[in-house]
């Protein structure tokens, strides 16, 4: 059930009205399950049973590890439930590509292993459930947060059905307080979360959707086009990849306001970043702060050597592209940011160009980098990225777009950067507080009717489903 | 200006905001659905207007007009149905138009008939489409209609049997409840066409001239690795729930008639022809189905004076792409058919109406 269907309208608007119309605030709770619940059947029942599984062990060991008497009982808990946790997560997303690697690792040493094909289907929103569970028990070991008891608020910690499948990645400290509350129909929240949906709604079903028609053939076969309509592609792709995610993120966060629950921002203008560094403050921002306290910080972040620093850095971002996808393309993507991470430490920028035109300079740089990074992520495969980049830097001849696809998509890119400036300056937000009542409500349902002009005749899954 | 609300302005503010957000949303149908009934043909229907259009520049002017769906369309080659007719008929010779479009059952047929009268003088003799499916109440074509004729307008006298169809009723819905999203395409364009300022848009797309032959129709079994028994299983499943409690009446029947009606008052000598359908095809029909279908066909040769050509069992089924469209083969043989056995007499009626 995608945000951007009929049936997740149809299926929202019953969520909704019961929920309000419900008086009691654990039955509103016990509704919001059921309704996360089909929310999620509706793509494999089947793997409802085992989020029951992953969620309940995690229950159960949380509440374990908080009684328990001794720190190597608890250490040995934590362990336990990671264990279980991650086990599921590589069974499900990496049991095919640890297996072709070690195929192609024995292929090296010259044995040949007979080939295996495995056909497991990748639950939806593993890789994120998952960390949420992870990042509930190992805060109950840190003492951070005591354990639920109230089974029916920790099923809607890790069901509820706007973060369910991608995000964002809701921290158990953050939102079981607000699912303890009693909620009050706020309708200055809902209008809220009724125009933090509608821009998700046109970032995703207007704009990457429409882009994706014009540059996902070029990804499918780079070798055909020119250097300039690759690098326009690349360009487009780091476009696409930010409407669509960020898209989905705003529409989540529409539905939760609407519902009366607040997640965190994901994302905060990040092409607008004078630094890699700064993207991932503002990209993704509920995943690279899990890894950095889950992961980075743990290993012991910067507190060691330079070289142990660097160390971590690129572990840790290996790690995080590795959570994107089964592949050596995302855990190459992932060392190649660790990397830029590191040299941004070594060589620093100098004060004086975080202002002005040369910060504007540092923007422009950063956004080259990360396009590489993006073709890397995109390819099907490293020789693919290779090639891909071999030709976006050796001008090449080859097919171009066609004006028109290239007017759109230039037409897009300018969209996304105007939103950037209107979203950092908050001009949106004031013209907004500025308008009266009814012209903002006729705005909100022209924008509305807008979006469902705009939207392109194949609708596109959303890109970090597979994640 | 930073204008600051306590709570309780900012809880009435937001209920206005919403309440002129739902007000436009519940406009919002009326307002889309009069644009999408204004919306120029060759945009709304590319098909009907490119065959219109194609009519209109016709020349020498035809007098033969072949009217129908894909089906027919597929059938007949209208290049070697003029050469055969040709040498059929001599000195006598005038030229033939097929103006079969996709999807052009008895409905579309009427709104495409109404155009083609206006625009130049009336044929004389029309061979115009008639299938069992095609005049069935519960019609699969209804959800076409809806999307490329359909108006305000027409709505009382179509809802009745779009009731009873499950697509065209969700297709009814979306049109005219979510007319922006439903019609996004046709809206877009005729936007597109608007704001090029004025610029004279061709109203004959190239993708429906070349629809216009129907030698992609032919074509299409050519690469399909699915065996044509498959296909023609699985096309004549397609219309199993439409023949099923077979009943010929409402909007489709009535509009053959007023298309027969209105030819005849325009002088045409009209021939009802029925084209050739697959065994799969021919089975899906109960005998109580065909009787029906006889029956009106009858009414209308009396009523109207009108003849009957049945082709529906004539082509085997190794000359058919799927269930009812011709492939080159049987395309070739029923021209050769039609030229010779229909086509050629009649015209021969119509010049000369004392050789009797």
């Amino acid at each position: 059930m995608l945000f951007h269907s009929f049936a997740f309208f149809l299926f929202f608007a019953v969520t909704f009205t019961v929920y309000w119309l419900l008086r009691v605030h654990e039955f509103r709770m016990a509704w919001l399950v059921a309704a996360s619940i089909v929310f999620y059947a509706a793509w494999n029942p089947w793997f409802v049973v085992l989020i029951a599984f992953t969620a309940g062990v995690d229950y159960v060991f949380a509440l374990r590890i908080e009684q328990a008497a001794t720190q190597r009982r608890r250490r040995w808990l934590l362990i336990a439930s990671l264990g279980i946790s991650l086990s599921l997560l590589v069974f499900f997303k990496y049991s095919g590509f640890l297996l072709n690697s070690s195929a192609g690792l024995f292929r090296l040493l010259g044995v040949e292993l007979p080939p295996l094909a495995l056909r497991i289907v990748l639950p939806l929103g593993i890789s994120f459930y998952t960390f949420e569970t992870i990042s509930y028990v190992v805060d109950v070991y840190r003492r951070q947060i005591p354990a639920e008891r109230n089974p029916l608020h920790y099923a809607l910690y890790i069901m509820f059905f706007p973060h369910l499948i991608a995000g964002p990645i809701v921290r158990a400290g953050q939102f079981l307080p607000q699912i303890r509350a009693r909620k009050h129909l706020d309708w200055a929240r809902l209008q809220l979360g009724i125009q933090i949906f509608l821009r998700g709604l046109f970032k995703k079903a207007v704009l990457a959707d429409r882009l994706a028609g014009i540059i996902d053939p070029i990804f499918v076969r780079p070798a055909e086009y020119s250097s300039a309509t690759l690098w326009v592609a690349a360009f487009g792709y780091a476009i696409q990849v930010y409407c669509d995610f960020s898209g989905y993120t705003d529409m989540a966060l529409g539905a939760a306001h609407a519902l009366g629950f607040k997640l965190p921002q994901n994302f905060r203008q990040p092409y607008f970043s004078a630094s890699v560094s700064e993207f991932w403050r503002r990209w993704h921002i509920t995943l690279s702060t899990w890894v950095r306290d889950y992961i980075y910080i743990p290993m012991g972040g910067s507190r060691g050597k330079p070289w142990e620093t660097y160390r971590n850095l690129i572990v840790t971002m290996a790690v995080l592209g590795l959570w994107h996808g089964a592949g050596w393309t995302f855990v190459i993507f992932g060392v190649y940011h660790g990397v830029l991470l590191s040299l941004e430490r070594i060589f620093p920028y100098p004060a004086w160009s975080n202002r002005g035109i040369p910060r504007v300079g540092r923007v422009i740089w950063t956004l080259l980098l990360l396009c590489i990074g993006l073709v890397i992520f995109r390819s099907e495969s490293l020789g693919i990225a290779w090639m891909m980049l071999g030709r976006m830097f050796q001008p090449v001849a080859g097919i171009s777009l066609s004006s028109a696809a290239l007017g759109g998509a230039l037409l897009i890119i300018a969209c996304i950067f105007a939103g950037h400036l209107l979203g950092a300056n908050k001009i949106s937000r004031r013209i907004e507080k500025l308008m009266p009542a009814p012209l903002l409500g006729v705005a909100l349902a022209l924008q509305f009717l807008l979006i469902q002009l705009l939207i392109p005749e194949d609708a596109k899954p959303f890109i970090y489903f597979q994640f | 200006m930073q204008v600051k609300r306590n709570h309780g302005e900012l809880q009435r503010c937001a209920r206005r905001s919403l309440f002129w957000c739902g007000l436009t949303l519940c406009l919002s149908p009326l307002v889309g659905g009069w644009l999408v009934d204004s919306c120029p043909v060759h945009i709304r229907d590319p098909g009907a207007a490119a065959c219109v259009s194609l009519w209109r520049r016709a020349k020498p002017e035809p007098q033969i007009l072949v009217l129908g769906s894909s089906r027919l369309g597929s059938f007949v080659r209208t290049r070697e149905l003029n050469t055969l007719s040709k040498d059929l008929l001599g000195d006598d010779f005038t030229p033939i138009f097929n103006a079969s479009v996709i999807c052009g059952e008895p409905i579309t047929v009427q709104f495409i008939t109404r155009r083609l009268l206006v625009s130049r003088a009336p044929p004389k003799l029309v061979l115009l489409e008639t299938s069992p499916d095609l005049l069935a109440r519960n019609n699969r074509y209804f959800v076409f209609v809806i999307t490329q004729q359909l108006t305000a307008g027409d709505l009382p006298r179509y809802i009745p049997d779009i009731l009873r169809s499950e697509a065209a009723v969700s297709r009814l819905i979306s049109s005219r409840v979510t007319p922006f999203f439903r019609h996004r395409n046709h809206l877009l364009g005729w936007t597109n066409e608007l704001v090029s300022g004025g610029r004279k848009i061709p109203s004959l797309p190239s993708k429906a001239v070349e629809a216009h032959s129907f030698q992609f129709v032919r074509d299409r079994g050519k690469d399909d690795p699915v065996p044509l028994a498959k296909r023609m299983q699985i096309g004549a499943g397609r219309f199993r729930s439409y023949l099923r409690n077979y009943q010929i009446a409402g909007a489709t029947s009535a509009a053959l008639e007023s298309t027969v009606a209105m030819l005849r008052a325009h002088g045409c000598m009209v021939i009802l022809v029925a084209p050739p359908v697959s065994s799969a095809q021919r089975a899906l029909l109960t005998g109580d189905a065909q009787t029906q279908f006889d029956t009106f066909l009858q009414r209308l040769t009396i009523s109207y004076g009108c003849e009957v050509a049945n082709y529906s069992n004539r082509l085997p089924d190794h000359m058919f792409v799927d269930n009812h469209h011709a492939n080159d083969a049987g395309s070739i043989k029923f021209t050769e058919w039609l030229a010779a056995e229909t086509l050629a007499p009649a015209w021969r009626k119509v010049v000369n109406p004392r050789a009797d």
